[in-house]
């Protein structure tokens, strides 16, 4: 029997805050003695700083200082986080006169105020020598290089099961067809901010960041620094989707900037230059290949994925991950291939190539069901599987046939006449059902958690985490306060500091599940303390009770009956101002070393595949598009999503996590794409106008529904991630109701007006 | 700036404002407080708020005008403090969100309705989204909830928090 | 963003006297501000003076209930036109265009002279060192061989192919507006489908006012086509977006058959973009979806697609087609 707090629908307790203006974020906290720094991008995509001049910036009024390549200092190195390092990329501007990529930044200024900043930036020219470079995806994917061969790391082999090359021949019916994905970028509403402040020899810094710790980490090793040295602090931040999982290069400038003129120093990235100061989601081309009996048995599939990587890192997919699990399938070989380019390197974003990998594969699913003649969901159904073919071990829980069966009926998915075309709204819009599945891992990651008791009644906790609007502080003030029988008032959180136990970065959904059951976990020992007090020590109301009877409720410890003592009384009496838990909390079967690579800001989740089992969250995606038969403009008209998340901690934070991620289907479907001029290099549309996320109109009703039967092997609580499978599978869903309505299968990212109103092969098919 | 002499347990430095050539003295009038600031003539209201008058309820979320974050009211409108020059609001008044609620400190409807529709995720684009929401209502522009997502989406939310807004606005409607 | 200097003229015979007499850009009105500061912020503009009219009581006048005709301020704002439910009932493709043209905030700030002044959203003239001969003539384009999905397949030149962004234009040229520009030299009309020039050789030079002409008022006579109009934009997302393609009409219905029409293109061309010869051919027939298709297509004749906009050509004409059908049916 678990707490009621668990599971309740509990307001988020920084909502007050958030819509007072009272809740900060990094760029909202400065001094009057803090200076503003403004960096300066490189317009040529590749070859060398020959000369900067910083003459005329250095004469603007109020400019402090310029670091360039000639003037900063050399820091250490840090790697590629993927790579065992700290870093979002290897590469560091500013050590060298190399540029690498079009918009890597060549010059920080910093000046009493923004204004002056800006304006020196504008001031700035340099002299460049130009080498030859390769943006384009299209014509070089050809080129690209086995990722297995090319990593040589477990995590990143190709996925073989079976003989797929082989039976795939023997197929009754095959579908073989290819997709492309365009490069993507997060846009969190919050841009990227630091503030950097020297406290003698320490340094504070407020970063907008999902991974205090790597910061942290990262930046003392590029200032060589003690790690008590250096504070990093991100409780909140305006959004993150992994563009804020590692550490930025600009970070260390600013940090560098504040000691050279001992005074705080702010950077906000405008966004235009984060589209090149960060990571974004590679773009992506794939080719999928199912072979299935007539009965509807997938038996064999091939599923090769080549995408973009930078010149200086491998940052590998691994999109196959999931299709290799999303069926029964005996024989899968999965084939994933890098090719390098010269831009930024590419990283996380929400589903990082899950987004991609379940557009094609959930595509060809759909085009497999047109070529059965049988009905989508059903085929998902009859082809889905409680073991793992990939490793052999039962999944924890798999509920997908729940959320298809259940989102069916939730849809009305019987309405829909199967022929494409078939269906007209009145003002004569041709409507499309579409269904795709999407699955995403339950990792957990290791973390520390500090609680504390006191007399009075309050709680604090610290644990690794940071809250980006997914709930967190709001999940683990839940747990707590429920085990410990306090008001939700009475607890705070403390996360996203490094003041506080090591903060591991929180990304891969991975966030509710590694904090709340430690929480709840240390909470639960905070308790047994209590009520052994109570039981134990003479002189109290509950002595010599059974302690199974008492319950914690209302800052007290009651008994069957009414008798209670209050949280105050029995520790004053004990003459103990508070009860104290700490404790460290690894993933099922993690090893120990795993603190220690928190310890030192490096990724140390574990899963989805655990010692005895292995561990995912499922939707299911239901949408309905009318197309306009003029004009072909596509409207979603409406969505349902059935998730498999184990135990719902918080049915509004959650139902709106998903809501969030069919806005992202819909973005990644018909609205985004980060264009690329081959002869410019970087991305041309750098700003929220030109890169079209969603807005307002273009979001239907969306309903949610949650099967919400607690996992009963991943962690105490039964909780598995929701953050991006909320998204993964919606594209393919919304991309499959496009061909229900038009008879076009669309097969490249995003579906566009201009897509259907050409005939153009490139772009889809009739 | 905070007048909080540690935040997070660091000190906060205090001193002299910062100026540029180019400042001008002027008077804005900001949630019926009368501010004597000096400023950057190319500053635009929304540094202003932000940088010197230590309100940062209204976010730089693009800083062109493209996303809706910094909307404040001037003179009871809906406005991007982004592309309005600081110099520009002299002699108007403005509104942020600091100041939209009642002076008595409970919430206003539309706070209280994102909180109960769950209208928010992050909480950055919120402010900007219930000065707008606020406004759509007052200008009768909440009759539908089409026509509240065709007004309201001049405000951008990456979290996607669309659907909860357009409940929001429809609760607060039945309070205004 | 680059110093300048302020001057808040408190009269029109103030600013005009504070208005350049060259080209150069140096100086700049400032009236909403949505378009110059954001360019500003670019360093697309960089004046040295900012002459700010906004409040200026002459100019913020509106007046519809002249029997002739009605009048607007420059500086009366996009939402209280768009707002009026008088403009709303009688001429819809006006209310239409300045409600679709913006979100709320921009249009309670922007002003009518101001938005039909707005400049370019190509990214290479928006961007940084990117050839572009409308910033820096002689400089090249990097759109005609470069990301034109969003360019204009009408009215380009081998300068320039940059898609006029603006609604409320197209609107206007529809409606058979003036625009009453004045300068300390002259006191003149022009008609709205004069004010905004073909790129030619020149796209730097994108209106016909002289340097020292401000835009006082723009005038729409009253008409019988005011009625069954309509604005209909197409775009990448339900709102907040430039026009892919997008059709201002006006018609003078006699039950079915059309006595009289306006079809003016915005998105696909380089300037709002009257179709005289689409319109000719719709007169004296019946409106259907036939006439209407076929009209969308005369209405796009001659046009220029590039690599990626080729999709526009159809989508012109049938963004005309639609605009027609809603049009006709508010007869």
């Amino acid at each position: 029997m678990i707490d009621p707090g668990i599971g309740a629908d509990t307001q988020r307790i920084d909502g007050i805050d958030k819509v007072t203006g009272r809740a900060r974020y990094t760029a909202d906290f400065g001094s009057p003695v803090m200076a503003h720094a403004m960096l300066v991008p490189s317009a040529i995509a590749k070859g060398r700083v020959v000369k900067i001049d910083t003459d005329a910036a250095e004469c603007i009024a109020g400019v402090l200082l310029i670091l360039t390549h000639e003037t900063m200092e050399p820091l250490q190195p840090v790697r590629f986080y993927m790579a065992g390092g700290h870093a979002f990329q290897s590469l560091q501007p500013l050590q060298s006169d190399r540029i690498a990529y079009r918009g890597q930044t060549i010059a920080m200024i910093i000046a009493e105020t923004l204004e002056a900043a800006n304006e020196a930036a504008g001031k700035i020219t340099t002299e460049y020598e130009t080498d030859p470079f390769d943006v384009d995806f299209d014509a070089n994917s050809f080129k690209s290089i086995s990722q297995a061969e090319a990593i040589g790391l477990p995590i990143v082999a190709d996925k073989v099961i079976g003989k797929a090359d082989e039976i795939l021949k023997t197929a009754e019916v095959v579908v073989d067809a290819e997709y492309r994905t365009p490069a993507h970028h997060h846009n969190p509403m919050e841009l990227l901010a630091t503030v950097a402040e020297w406290l003698g020899e320490s340094l504070i810094v407020r970063e907008s960041t999902q991974n205090a710790e790597g910061v942290r980490n990262g930046l003392a090793i590029q200032l060589g620094l003690d790690l008590d040295k250096v504070r990093v602090i991100s409780p909140l931040i305006g959004g993150g989707f992994g563009q804020k999982a590692a550490l930025g290069p600009h970070t260390a400038m600013a940090a560098v900037a504040a000691r050279r003129l001992g005074r705080p120093v702010k950077l906000v990235i405008p966004r235009g230059q984060i589209f090149h100061a960060a990571s974004f989601r590679a773009a992506t081309r794939q080719r999928v290949r199912i072979g299935a009996n007539r009965d509807g048995q997938m038996i064999a599939a091939i599923h090769e994925v080549v995408q973009q990587t930078s010149r200086h890192d491998l940052m590998p997919g691994l999109g196959t991950d999931i299709t290799s699990r999303s069926y029964g399938i005996p024989n899968f070989r999965g084939d994933e291939r890098l090719v390098k380019l010269d831009t930024q390197t590419p990283g996380f974003m929400r589903a990082p190539f899950e987004m991609a990998s379940s557009f094609a594969f959930e595509s060809a699913v759909d085009e497999l069901a047109y070529a059965l003649d049988q009905d989508p969901v059903d085929l998902r159904v009859r082809n889905d599987t409680q073991i793992d073919p990939i490793s052999g071990k039962p999944f924890s829980s798999r509920d997908l046939v729940a959320c298809l069966q259940q989102g069916a009926e939730r849809f009305g998915w019987k309405l829909r006449s199967p022929e494409p075309r078939s269906m007209r709204a009145p003002d004569g819009s041709f409507i499309g059902m579409g269904v795709a599945i999407g699955s995403y891992k339950a990792n957990t990651a290791p973390t520390f958690v500090r609680m504390r008791l006191t007399a009075e009644g309050s709680v604090t906790v610290s644990v690794a985490g940071h809250e980006m609007g997914q709930g967190l502080s709001t999940a683990i003030t839940q747990a707590v306060a429920d085990r410990l029988g306090v008001d939700l008032l009475s607890v705070t959180v403390l996360i996203g500091d490094t003041i506080a136990p090591p903060q591991h970065v929180t990304a891969g959904s991975w966030g509710t599940t590694t904090a709340v059951p430690a929480a709840y976990q240390t909470a639960d020992n905070i308790r047994r303390s209590l009520v052994d007090l109570a039981v134990k020590a003479r002189g109290g109301p509950l002595f010599g009770r059974n302690s199974d009877d008492l319950t914690l409720i209302d800052s007290a410890i009651v008994a069957p009956g009414g008798l209670r003592e209050t949280i105050g009384d029995l520790l004053r009496r004990a003459e103990r101002p508070f009860l104290e838990s700490e404790g460290a909390f690894l993933a099922p079967g993690q090893s120990e070393q795993a603190l220690e690579r928190a310890r030192q800001g490096l990724t140390a989740f574990h899963g989805p595949v655990y010692a005895d089992f292995v561990s995912y969250s499922y939707a299911a995606h239901f949408v309905e598009v009318h197309v306009q038969p003029r004009t072909r403009r596509i409207r979603v008209a409406r969505t349902v999503s059935a998730v498999d998340c184990g135990r719902v901690i918080n049915p509004r934070t959650a139902r709106s996590q998903v809501i969030g991620g069919m806005v992202w289907g819909i973005g990644a479907a018909l609205r985004e794409l980060s264009e690329v001029d081959t002869r410019y290099g970087g991305f041309l549309n750098t700003d929220i106008a030109e890169y079209a996320v969603p807005v307002n109109a273009d979001v239907p009703k969306i309903d949610v529904l949650f099967i919400d039967k607690p996992d009963s092997k991943i962690n105490v609580l039964g909780a598995k991630g929701l953050g991006e499978v909320a998204m993964v599978g919606a594209a393919a869903a919304i991309a499959n109701a496009v061909h229900h309505a038009t008879g076009r299968r669309m097969r490249r990212l995003p579906i566009r007006i201009d897509d259907l109103i050409s005939g153009d092969p490139e772009k889809g098919t009739s | 700036m905070s007048s909080a002499e540690t935040i997070d347990g660091i000190p906060q430095r205090l001193g002299a404002q910062n100026l540029s050539a180019g400042s001008v003295a002027l008077t804005l009038r900001v949630n019926d407080a009368v501010h004597a600031v000096q400023f950057d003539i190319r500053s635009t209201l929304l540094d202003v708020l932000r940088e010197r008058l230590g309100l940062t309820g209204a976010k730089k979320g693009c800083n062109h005008g493209q996303c809706g974050a910094c909307t404040v009211h001037v003179d009871g409108r809906s406005t991007l403090s982004c592309l309005m020059l600081a110099v520009q609001a002299v002699g108007k008044h403005v509104t942020t969100i600091e100041g939209l609620a009642a002076p008595n400190a409970t919430l206003h409807p539309v706070q209280q309705a994102f909180l109960d529709q769950d209208a928010l995720q992050c909480g950055y684009c919120t402010p900007g989204q219930i000065m707008s929401a606020d406004a759509c209502i007052r200008e009768g522009q909440a009759t539908s909830a089409e026509q509240i997502r065709e007004y309201m989406s001049g405000n951008i939310c990456r979290c996607g928090a669309y659907p909860g807004i357009v409940a929001a606005i429809e609760q607060a409607v039945g309070k205004m | 963003m680059q110093p300048f200097r302020y001057l808040k003229p408190t009269s029109i015979a103030d600013a005009l006297a504070a208005m350049p007499t060259s080209g150069s850009r140096a100086r700049q009105v400032l009236a909403g501000g949505t378009t110059l500061i954001d360019l500003m912020k670019l360093n697309v503009m960089q004046p040295d003076v900012l002459i700010d009219i906004d409040g200026l009581a002459e100019l913020t006048g509106i007046d519809i209930s002249g029997d002739r005709e009605m009048s607007f301020g420059a500086l009366a704002r996009m939402s209280d036109v768009a707002n009026d439910a008088v403009i709303l009932s009688r001429y819809p493709v006006l209310s239409e265009a300045l409600l679709k043209a913006a979100s709320s905030q921009l249009r309670n700030v922007a002003t009518l002279g101001g938005n039909i002044m707005q400049r370019s959203r190509c990214a290479y003239f928006r961007g940084d060192a990117y050839p572009c001969n409308k910033k820096n003539p002689g400089s090249g384009c990097a759109a005609i061989e470069g990301l034109n999905r969003g360019h204009a397949v009408l009215g380009g030149s081998e300068a320039c192919i940059s898609a006029f962004p603006g609604d409320l234009a197209i609107a206007l040229v529809a409606l058979d507006a003036q625009v009453d520009v004045q300068s300390l030299r002259t006191h003149r009309t022009m008609l709205m489908a004069d004010l905004h020039r073909l790129p030619g050789g020149r796209p730097d030079i994108e209106t016909e006012l002289a340097p020292d002409e401000l835009i006082t008022r723009i005038r729409i006579p009253h008409s019988e086509l005011g009625k069954a109009s309509a604005y209909h934009k197409v775009r990448d997302r339900e709102s907040f977006a430039f026009a892919l393609a997008s059709a201002a009409v006006a018609l003078k219905l006699d039950g079915p058959r059309v006595l009289d029409a306006r079809i003016v293109l915005g998105g696909v061309a380089t300037k709002p973009w009257r179709s005289r010869a689409a319109e000719e051919n719709l007169i004296d027939q019946f409106l259907t979806e036939d006439s209407a298709r076929k009209v969308g297509q005369i209405a796009m004749q001659g046009a220029q697609a590039r690599r990626h906009n080729v999709f526009k050509i159809e989508l012109g004409a049938e963004t005309v087609a639609e605009a027609l059908m809603i049009a006709g049916k508010r007869a």
